[in-house]
């Protein structure tokens, strides 16, 4: 894991986003920030200017989807992982084709979550 | 909704529920299989739910009593909350956000939304005021932890097209 990774994590529960920058942190990840919903995000990504972000689907204001493709359509070319509930194929499907890069279903654990962060920095960087 | 339905869709929750609790709590809970009328509980309860809609209009519930939601959200996220705060409306939240999330990835061939949890607390036990409409079903599933009872309550109506083909 690069612990220089900065990470968004968005997510309208407080309690989920404290427990990734639980496991974030017991992975050596120092640099985060945290948004409550797409369009709070929106409005930190320039300057935070995140390496990753782990975004949930369903908020408030502006959910997960909506945030990914306003993000994508600004020209934020940064990794999006959707951290979800929302596992149904056509939703997964959908959320790629709007831009997201990877996936974690919720319920997880830290172990999944750091392997999912390992396969997408790693595929980007092969990319590069 | 007739009987083999209803067993139908009891099983995702209870297997949701049991993932979650293991996955996240570290914990195994202990189901009591569905009942139509809602189990008793101690005194004070924190209550969760999520709307849903789509090919079922509905609603999940998760009412804790203190005792269970003390234990359950302190396995959650690692410390005590005190009763009723804001943060563990929040978890409490999240936790009900999850059982309905994994249980509707279970429901195969059913197109559902969620919504967004809506907590409270109270001093009494009783049935959602959410009653799905004519036709909705509505059991509890109750589970058992070391320190309390939690239940799952389930208003789901299966609606429309979705109706017709099941």
């Amino acid at each position: 894991m690069d612990t220089k990774l900065r990470v968004m994590l968005i997510d309208d529960s407080k309690t989920m986003r404290n427990i990734q920058k639980t496991m974030l942190t017991q992975m050596g990840v120092e640099s985060m920030e945290e948004a409550q919903d797409g369009q709070d995000a929106l409005s930190k990504l320039g300057a935070f200017r995140p390496d990753l972000v782990l975004c949930d689907w369903n908020m408030p204001n502006m959910d997960g989807l909506e945030f990914v493709k306003a993000a994508r359509g600004r020209g934020f070319a940064a990794p999006i992982i959707m951290v979800t509930t929302e596992s149904e194929k056509t939703k997964v499907v959908t959320a790629i084709r709007a831009g997201v890069n990877n996936y974690v279903v919720k319920p997880f654990t830290q172990e999944v979550l750091a392997a999912r962060i390992e396969e997408t920095m790693a595929k980007i960087k092969a990319a590069a | 909704m007739d009987r083999q339905s209803q067993e139908r869709c009891v099983e995702p929750f209870v297997s949701s529920v049991e993932n979650l609790f293991r996955t996240m709590l570290k914990q195994t809970v202990q189901t009591q299989g569905a009942q139509q009328t809602i189990p008793e509980l101690k005194d004070k309860h924190i209550r969760a739910t999520i709307k849903l809609s789509g090919d079922v209009v509905g609603a999940v519930t998760l009412v804790m009593c203190e005792e269970a939601a003390g234990e359950a959200i302190t396995a959650f996220v690692g410390m005590k909350m005190p009763f009723g705060s804001s943060d563990m409306k929040d978890a409490a939240g999240e936790l009900a956000n999850m059982i309905t999330g994994g249980a509707i990835s279970r429901l195969t061939g059913l197109k559902i939304k969620i919504g967004c949890p809506e907590v409270s607390v109270g001093p009494v036990p009783g049935a959602s005021p959410f009653t799905g409409g004519p036709g909705a079903t509505l059991l509890f599933l109750p589970f058992g932890m070391k320190t309390g009872q939690f239940v799952v309550e389930l208003v789901m109506n299966v609606v429309g097209a979705a109706a017709k083909a099941a």
